[in-house]
């Protein structure tokens, strides 16, 4: 039975104004926008598709951006499962603290220091990465991520402390080499 | 300042904290400026990471090919199993057609080896031919005194032929003369 029109203008709507930030979550928890930004605008696409076979029985009154981008999040996530298998191993070697005394972010926000962050995040293991943009991105609790990669809260705490490590570590030293 | 420190307050920007533990945390960071100063710098980090992430937004004209080729996509699949069903009925419809004239091929060839059969082996047995004012009326019988039973309740001329082995042999009489 095909879904009433309001449906589909709801679905079309949120499909329109969310589009670019779905795409963005895709790319940054992929971590891949050059090498394979198809990717990312194919998992988009087939989660998209998803969501309009069963339009008529969500609620589109709210802009559906929570709900699309928790769908995109989950297929980003198993399609690194399928491809890498279930390992969410952790790199095990950490950098020094975090420090106000060696604060990479007390420096002018250039074009270049986001390019290298970005490039930084994208280096990160993919759970860590995943971890990080649903939290800071997504603005996702503890438990909600944990739930969606499958693992414990304390785990997801830990990857997250390890990435922001691992990220301040790195624009260090890139702006010492510079 | 040490690890748990830092993890302590990344919980607090990440909004983890209870009640009871994010009251303790402000009130060290009041009494302790190394505290506060890690956790401006977390912020600054923070901040950065965000802003970084923002760079895997696709552009405007992207994000609206992206938007008109997935609804494409969804209408699309939307009627894929109506054009599914067009195609079974296409089959259903061919299929009646053959089956219809294999029959009428199967009944024709039936009824010519039948007739071709009895005309080389005809049916052993009596025919009675009655010639009457009204025509001529032919009745089979398996026996020749059934056949000539029968034939003597008419007033006219008679015949009674014996097919058997295809003999043809006829009696001639007249009426109750059997």
């Amino acid at each position: 039975m095909a879904a009433p029109p309001t449906a589909n203008k709801a679905f079309e709507a949120a499909v329109n104004a969310n589009m670019s930030r779905l795409i963005a979550l895709a790319r940054s928890m992929l971590g891949a926008p050059m090498r394979d930004a198809k990717q990312a605008e194919d998992i988009v696409q087939d989660t998209l598709l998803k969501l309009f076979r069963h339009r008529d029985t969500y609620d589109w009154s709210n802009g559906g951006w929570s709900l699309m981008a928790k769908a995109v999040a989950r297929s980003v996530i198993s399609c690194r499962r399928r491809k890498v298998g279930a390992s969410l191993e952790a790199d095990p070697v950490l950098s020094d603290g975090l420090g106000a005394e060696n604060d990479p972010a007390a420096v002018p926000i250039t074009a270049e220091t986001m390019q290298t962050v970005r490039r930084h995040i994208e280096a990160l293991p993919p759970a860590w990465r995943e971890a990080l943009i649903l939290r800071e991105q997504q603005e996702m609790g503890y438990r909600e991520i944990a739930e969606m990669l499958d693992v414990t809260e304390s785990q997801v705490k830990t990857w997250l402390h390890r990435a922001r490590v691992r990220l301040a570590g790195s624009l260090r030293e890139h702006l010492r080499e510079r | 300042m040490i690890e748990s420190d830092y993890m302590l307050i990344e919980e607090f920007l990440d909004g983890q904290l209870s009640k009871v533990q994010r009251e303790a945390l402000e009130q060290r960071l009041t009494q302790d400026a190394v505290l506060a100063n890690a956790l401006a710098a977390a912020r600054r980090q923070r901040q950065l990471r965000q802003a970084a992430v923002e760079l895997y937004r696709p552009t405007d004209i992207e994000a609206s090919v992206l938007t008109r080729t997935t609804m494409e996509r969804c209408y699309k699949d939307e009627f894929a199993p109506l054009a599914k069903l067009d195609r079974r009925y296409l089959v259903l419809r061919w299929t009646r057609r053959i089956t219809a004239v294999a029959a009428c091929l199967f009944l024709a060839a039936g009824s010519y080896w039948l007739g071709y059969n009895s005309q080389k082996n005809p049916v052993n047995g009596y025919q009675v031919i009655i010639n009457t004012d009204a025509g001529q009326t032919v009745r089979q019988f398996s026996t020749l005194d059934e056949a000539k039973q029968y034939a003597n309740t008419y007033q006219t001329t008679q015949m009674v032929t014996d097919q058997t082995n295809g003999d043809n042999q006829s009696q001639l009489s007249t009426a109750g003369e059997f």
